[in-house]
């Protein structure tokens, strides 16, 4: 018998915690139920969640929204992940004339001069090998924080994210398992609810056009299996930030690598761990097959603790 | 001493009590069923008998609808705490003539009740 535990900042008669987050999704979001809190809009906040025994941290962030529901008496609280401030941070100059400038740089040094602008400084990330703002300096103004950090990884197709430690990520994450992956863990049969087998072509893209600034563009495109003879499904990026051609040609390759493919994978429930995350890669029993966990979900109440997970091969 | 809840009289004829474990259930898709507890419930002690009037079984019921009130439920043995009254279901009785309330007119009705109560912790 596995007895329920929950903890998060500041509150007390916890009833119910739900935990999502996903490599599409821009941030994580915790939304908690309970009796008595003392934590008010912008406060920081942890979840740790699971057993007695076994409990870890799945969440960090600061709170959004507070609710206090009558009949019957609970407060909800939802709080989303430390990206918030950067989603929050709204870039504008006072002077048009002079906007904030970045040249000669790193994808990496400007995300982290961003995310400083937002006051975070808890910030990890790969040499991308890339350097923006070559030809002429890249204006940032009228744009929060995020977008614009975000705009910059989706040229790469790497990803921007904050983990359960509230630490903000910027790396060369496939939505799928990569060579240098190591697994968390073994979700072995008998701790599994649920399964569904599963495959699509929703995200993909066989052909994918950038633009960049005047006279800039690229295109590159390959044959799917999955797709007519000649038949192209496009995905275009377009940003001024793409200033010499072979950038152009880089952003088309590299997100032509990510998109011209099925996603293959599994959606399960399964009987609740804390350290079932998404960005994280695992192992399937009931497959025998490593997988990435592309979106996770955390529920923990009277019901149970049970993690829904989606999780990719490909 | 009679039995009472918060002053009003019950002639008791049976009680029983109970505690309950909160526990989910898991059915893996291979294996036994997993259990996670997530705590338990405050015990609650339900109450058959009979009230005898139509004045203590209209206070009665009010019991249920004074906001977060709790009452001291009183027995021969004495207090047994305060209670939070869930619910109440009477059933008037076929009687012709009662005897259980000397102070009533011997054709007060008399009432068959269940009444469920929370302890108040």
């Amino acid at each position: 018998m596995k007895v329920l535990y929950a903890s998060v900042t500041n509150t007390s008669q916890v009833l119910s915690v739900n935990v999502t987050n996903g490599h599409s999704v821009s941030m994580a979001t915790a939304t908690i139920e309970c009796l008595s809190t003392t934590l008010d809009i912008g406060d920081p906040i942890t979840v740790n969640l699971g057993y007695t025994d076994d409990h870890g941290e799945i969440f960090t962030g600061y709170v959004k929204v507070i609710e206090e529901n009558q009949n019957p008496t609970t407060i909800t609280i939802t709080a989303t992940d430390v990206l918030i401030r950067a989603s929050d941070y709204f870039i504008v100059t006072t002077n048009p004339a002079t906007p904030l400038q970045v040249q000669n740089k790193s994808p990496e040094a400007i995300i982290g001069q961003l995310l400083g602008l937002a006051g975070i400084t808890d910030y990890e990330y790969e040499s991308s090998s890339y350097i923006w703002g070559v030809t002429g300096p890249c204006k940032i103004d009228c744009i929060s924080s995020y977008d614009y950090s975000k705009m910059l990884t989706d040229l790469i197709a790497w990803q921007l994210w904050a983990d359960e430690t509230g630490t903000v990520m910027f790396k060369d994450r496939r939505p799928y398992p990569m060579g240098g992956d190591s697994s968390i863990g073994t979700i072995t049969t008998p701790e599994l609810i649920t399964l569904k087998n599963w495959k699509n072509d929703k995200s993909l893209r066989n052909k994918v056009v950038v633009w960049g600034q005047t006279g800039i563009y690229a295109e590159a495109h390959a044959s799917s299996p999955y797709l007519p003879v000649d038949f192209y499904k496009t995905a275009i990026v377009s940003s001024y930030v793409i200033d010499t051609q072979s950038m152009a040609q880089d952003a088309c390759d590299f997100n032509l690598e990510v998109f011209n493919r099925l996603a293959r994978g599994y959606t399960i429930s399964m009987e609740g761990k804390h350290d079932y995350l998404s960005r994280k890669l695992c192992h399937l029993n009931y497959t025998g097959e490593d997988l990435y966990i592309f979106s996770a979900e955390h529920t923990w109440s009277k019901s149970g603790y049970i993690v829904n997970l989606e999780l990719r091969k490909e | 001493m009679n039995w009472q809840l918060g002053a009003t009289r019950i002639f008791v004829q049976d009680i029983s009590d109970g505690v309950k474990a909160i526990i989910a259930k898991l059915q893996p898709l291979a294996g036994g069923t997993v259990y996670q507890t997530f705590g338990y419930e405050t015990s609650g002690i339900k109450l058959g008998g009979l009230i005898v009037g139509s004045g203590d079984m209209i206070h009665l019921k009010s019991l249920t609808t004074s906001g977060n009130a709790s009452f001291e439920l009183d027995s021969p043995e004495g207090d047994l705490g305060d209670f939070f009254v869930e619910s109440v279901t009477a059933k008037r009785e076929k009687t012709i003539s009662q005897t259980l309330r000397p102070d009533l007119d011997c054709d007060a009705p008399v009432y068959a009740v269940d009444i469920d109560l929370l302890e108040d912790v």
